[in-house]
Parts: structure tokens; C-alpha cells; sequence
């Protein structure tokens, strides 16, 4: 289990996060969601042990992160970041093999390569594996990033906002893939998402953060209503429902009073409509 | 092993067999460059010839070969560490540093090549303190690493053109002969120095390879991949340091071959630096080694200054490597 509890960080003084409570449990997909600015990625930042909080700590299995070797993380704790800018050219197989990093020595092994190679064939990326990264389009990019990771092997996976610039498809593939990890490998994926309802679709607890602060946290369905989605996001919504009353997805309808004032101090006062 | 496997396998090859294509080419020209002499191309026959041969132009190439993989050791890794294709072991401020300490011994009439290495070869490594010194105060990122550097560096140039203002003729114009690179100014004791400035280092170089090539993702990547990104591009930073600096100190500025081996060898075997650093060291020995065969011979029996033949040889074979080039921009 990876766990936070009252963790707080300040960037230069500027409190980002203020006692945060979360448990994110192997086998389970932990989405965090949050306005722009809210400290999602600081949180998993916090998480992974990169930033070091002002208060408050992170436990790896009852292990303090923080105590941890860079290496003993890395075999604990693989990270996709939202954006992966490449100055060097390097092949896609280069770069997945990359995620064996922290078991290498000088020269990887066999075991190093078929890791490797079921990552590759598993994501479809076996026909690109020579290619050159930046010669990828952003969701096969991100596909790599995931690939990367998953090379890795390790019990938790940290995703930020993997799906942000990706297509439909290829956002369903990526999240198919993290709730795959979760559920037939036993990893403990967390998420920070910009999408409400991929959150609601693909996670077993949802973390609602707020001002750096934890507004709501538990399953989707108890977590997310129209209440909390208002409170959090500034946005009236509604739930359509389909037929069966399985499955919902949450609809904005119109920002709440800030943005409705933006709005017509810019392009003036709107009749009724 | 399945197929993908055996392509990246298949391209470390290619990748060994460039590097011993490399090696020729540098033995190539440090044959070239004991051969070429005021005469043209020609072995030395009298006993005079045979003299000046050891004594004079064997250490020049040895320097050369010397400073032309340090140079270019120096500028693959700080193009890594700083995550920067602009790059050079100059990028810091070292080259002006090191102008400024040799500027110094002159004003002064320190006239020993020794007082006026060690002089260089303190200011250039006093850039890089400086500049580490204003990371720990705000951060290693690149961006303020760099930003700093180029400070340092018109900091380092101000005070050497005052030198050269307040200088007699005389003084100026040494200080400005000093900035165009000499690799005459070298007798074995000195190589012996630059050689372990130069060659020193070389194992850790090859030691941060893995690391290296996880940076090259970005900060937060290589981190989460078990790498002190920290420590990593600070030592980055004092080892091309003292490496440029040891070249420098001895054979004075010679410039465009820190930025322009890397590329070349990155060009021919990638961006794994386990390969890139032998294949740029080699690519900088060959040229700089080519260079000063080129600088004795084309207009003996003056002699050219080094820094600017590596320029002039260097930057048509750049250019040609560039337009070869199927990638963006190398």
C-alpha cells in the first residue's frame, strides 16, 4: 500500500498541498482529480519521493519513500509524466529498455530484453521499436512513456494526466491498459485525470482534491454527485443515465457565477436565451 | 530472441564497428600528423630532423589527440547534463575563464607556460564554481545552469578586455595570440598533466553512461527511473569542467570541436553514451590531430593557429554532416 497521510508541501513558501490523506491499495486504480493548479502532480511527485513534504510523510509498504535509495524506489515505483520532451534522438526500443534502468549493470540482460520485448509486443509497439521517438505522434509517445514504465516492474505505477492530449481511442487504450495493471497484475496504479467521467469508468476509489486540500475521497459513486463536481470544479452538471441505469456520464451545463462574470465583462451582457 | 531484440542487438554492432572505423581514422591522422612537417608530408631523415621529430613534433600530436577527446568528452557531456544540443564545455564560461587567467599572467609578467597554465586552468575551473555555486543556491535546472554560465562568461570577458586596455601592445597581443589555441606550447611534463585531466575522468564518464541516457527524457523521467538527477548533472558539470579546463590551460582556446564531435558521433552511433563518448573522443582526436597536420603544412613554414583551422576544416564537414542527416536538425 501506498500511503500519505497529513502531507503537506509549499513551493517557495506557497502552500500547495495541506494535509493529505490517501491510501492507494495494489490491485486498485486511484484517480485523482482536481481543477487545474489543485497539486495533483505535486502530490505525485510527493508520493513518488522526488519532492520532500514540509510535513506529513509518504509509506511504500510501511517504508518511508523518503528513506528510500533512488534505485530501491525505482524498483518500487514506476512514474509516466505528462510531458516527455526528448532533445536527443532515441529509438522506441531504446526507451522502453530504458524502465530496466534501475536493475542494470553495464550491459542488459537476457531477462532485461524479454521484459522488454512482451512490454513492446503487449502495447503493439513491437513494428515501432526502431523508429525514432521523435519521429511519434503524441499517443504513441505516451504509449512508450506507459511502456516505459511498465519495463519497470514495479509494484506501484503513477500516472499524471496520461490521457491529456491523446485522441479517443487512444485514451480508452492507455486507461484500458493502467485498470489491466491494477487488475490482472496486482499493481497499484494512481492517476491524477482531467476527465470526470474516464475517472468514474476506470477507477475503484476516486480522490477529489480541492485548493491542495482532500474535498472528497472513496468510490466513484460515492464520491462524485453534482454537489461535489459543483463544489470542486465551479461547473453545474447533470447525470444522463442509459437505458439499463448502469452506466452515467456527467454533463456540464454552464460554469458557475465567476465565469458567467468573465464572460460578459468581455463580450458584454447576453439576452435570455 | 525474438526480432526486436535482435535489431537492437544488430545496431550495437554497427555501433562497434563504427567506433573501430573511428579508431582508424584518429590513427590515421596521428600518423598523418607525425608525417606532415614544414617539408610537406615526409619522414625525418637527418639527425637534426629525427631530433626535432621527438622532441617537438611527437608531443604536439600527442597533445593533439589528447585535447581533441577531451574537448569532446566535455562537450557530449555537458550537452547530456545540461539537456542542451548547444552545449559545449564552454557553455559555462570556461574557455573566457581560462582567456582571463592566461590574460592575467600576462599583465602581471608571470612568463612561465606553468604560471600561466596554472593561471588559466584556475579561472576556467573558477566559472564552474561559480556556477555551482549559484545552483545550490537556486536549483540544478538546466535552464538557470546555463543562463549563469553565460553571465559568468561576459563577466570573464569584461575583465579580460580590460586587461587588454590597460595592457602595453606587446602584453595585448600576446593575450590574444594566447586565445587563438597553440599546441606548441606543450612539453611532455605538461602532457603529462593534461593527460590526467583528460584521461581520468574518462571511466566516470562511462560510468554515468545509463544515467545519462535516462536524462535524456527529462528530470522527473530519469528520477522515477532511479536516478539522482541532482548529483548526477552536478558531477556532469566538474567533470567536463576539468577536463576542458586541463585542455585549455596547456593549448589555450581551440573552441568549435566541444560542440561539434558530440554531434558528429552522435550523427554515426546514436545517443546511447556508452558508445557516444569513445566515438566522440575519437572524433575529436581525429580532428584536432588532422587540424594541426593541416595548420603545419598548408602555409609552412608558418603556422596556422589551431583554433582557427578547426574551425575552418570543421565547419564545411559539419555542414555537410548536417544536410546528410535525415533527422530534424543532426
Amino acid at each position: 500500500m501506498l500511503q500519505a497521510s497529513g502531507l503537506s508541501f509549499a513551493y517557495n513558501g506557497r502552500p500547495v498541498l495541506d494535509g493529505i490523506d490517501l491510501a492507494a491499495r495494489r490491485g486498485q486504480v486511484t484517480a485523482l482529480l482536481g481543477p487545474n493548479g489543485t497539486g495533483k502532480t505535486t502530490l505525485l511527485r510527493c508520493l513518488l519521493g522526488l519532492l520532500a513534504p514540509g510535513a506529513g510523510r509518504v509509506l511504500a509498504d510501511g517504508r518511508d519513500v523518503r528513506a528510500l535509495k533512488p534505485a530501491q524506489r525505482a524498483r518500487l515505483m514506476a512514474y509516466v509524466p505528462q510531458e516527455v520532451s526528448l532533445r536527443f534522438p532515441m529509438s522506441v526500443f531504446e526507451a522502453v529498455l530504458l524502465g530496466r534502468r534501475p536493475y542494470l549493470g553495464w550491459r542488459p540482460s537476457h531477462a532485461d530484453f524479454s521484459v522488454v520485448e512482451r512490454v513492446l509486443s503487449g502495447l503493439g509497439l513491437g513494428p515501432l521499436a526502431e523508429r525514432d521517438l521523435t519521429t511519434l505522434s503524441g499517443g504513441q509517445r505516451q504509449k512508450v512513456a506507459l511502456a516505459r514504465a511498465l519495463a519497470q516492474e514495479t509494484d506501484f505505477l503513477l500516472l499524471d494526466e496520461p490521457t491529456s492530449s491523446l485522441d479517443l481511442k487512444h485514451q480508452i487504450e492507455v486507461l484500458e491498459l493502467a485498470a489491466a495493471a491494477a487488475r490482472r497484475r496486482g499493481m497499484g496504479v494512481v492517476m491524477a485525470l482531467h476527465e470526470v467521467n474516464m475517472a468514474a469508468r476506470y477507477a475503484d476509489q476516486v480522490a477529489l482534491l480541492c485548493g491542495g486540500a482532500m474535498a472528497a475521497q472513496g468510490a466513484p459513486d460515492e464520491v462524485l454527485d453534482a454537489g461535489s463536481i459543483e463544489r470542486v470544479y465551479g461547473v453545474a452538471v447533470d447525470r444522463y443515465m442509459d437505458g439499463d441505469g448502469n452506466r452515467g456520464c456527467w454533463f456540464p451545463l454552464r460554469a458557475a457565477e465567476g465565469a458567467r462574470q468573465a464572460c460578459e465583462s468581455i463580450f458584454g451582457a447576453q439576452g435570455e436565451t | 530472441m525474438a526480432e526486436w531484440t535482435a535489431g537492437y542487438l544488430g545496431g550495437q554492432g554497427r555501433r562497434q564497428r563504427f567506433l573501430a572505423v573511428l579508431l582508424c581514422l584518429a590513427v590515421l591522422a596521428a600518423a598523418l600528423g607525425l608525417a606532415a612537417g614544414p617539408h610537406g608530408i615526409a619522414l625525418p631523415r637527418t639527425g637534426l630532423e629525427i631530433e626535432m621529430f621527438w622532441a617537438l613534433r611527437l608531443p604536439r600530436v600527442v597533445l593533439a589527440l589528447l585535447i581533441g577527446s577531451g574537448l569532446a568528452m566535455a562537450g557530449g557531456l555537458s550537452q547530456a547534463v545540461l539537456r542542451n544540443p548547444l552545449a559545449s564545455p564552454f557553455t559555462l564560461g570556461i574557455a573566457s575563464g581560462g582567456a582571463f587567467g592566461a590574460a592575467l599572467a600576462i599583465i602581471l609578467g608571470v612568463l612561465s607556460p606553468w604560471a600561466m597554465a596554472a593561471s588559466a586552468f584556475a579561472f576556467a575551473l573558477s566559472t564552474s564554481l561559480l556556477v555551482l555555486g549559484l545552483a545550490r543556491l537556486k536549483n540544478s535546472r538546466p535552464e538557470t545552469l546555463i543562463l549563469g554560465g553565460v553571465a559568468v562568461m561576459f563577466l570573464y570577458s569584461a575583465a579580460t578586455s580590460l586587461l587588454q586596455y590597460v595592457g602595453t601592445e606587446h602584453q595585448t597581443q600576446a593575450i590574444v595570440f594566447w586565445s587563438f589555441g597553440n599546441l606548441g606550447r606543450a612539453g611532455w611534463n605538461e602532457i603529462a598533466v593534461a593527460a590526467a585531466m583528460i584521461l581520468l575522468p574518462a571511466p566516470l564518464l562511462l560510468k554515468l553512461a545509463w544515467d545519462l541516457n535516462a536524462l535524456a527524457g527529462g528530470d522527473e523521467a530519469a528520477a522515477s527511473l532511479g536516478v539522482d538527477v541532482g548529483r548526477v548533472r552536478l558531477l556532469g558539470i566538474v567533470l567536463s569542467s576539468l577536463m576542458a579546463a586541463g585542455a585549455i590551460a596547456f593549448a589555450g582556446v581551440i573552441g568549435f570541436i566541444g560542440l561539434v564531435a558530440p554531434h558528429a558521433a552522435r550523427m554515426c552511433v546514436g545517443s546511447d553514451h556508452r558508445y557516444l563518448f569513445p566515438a566522440s573522443a575519437l572524433f575529436g582526436a581525429a580532428l584536432v590531430t588532422a587540424a594541426d597536420a593541416a595548420a603545419r603544412t598548408i602555409w609552412a613554414p608558418q603556422v596556422i593557429p589551431i583554433g582557427i583551422v578547426t574551425s575552418f576544416l570543421g565547419v564545411p564537414f559539419f555542414f555537410w554532416l548536417l544536410l546528410r542527416s535525415s533527422r530534424e536538425y543532426w
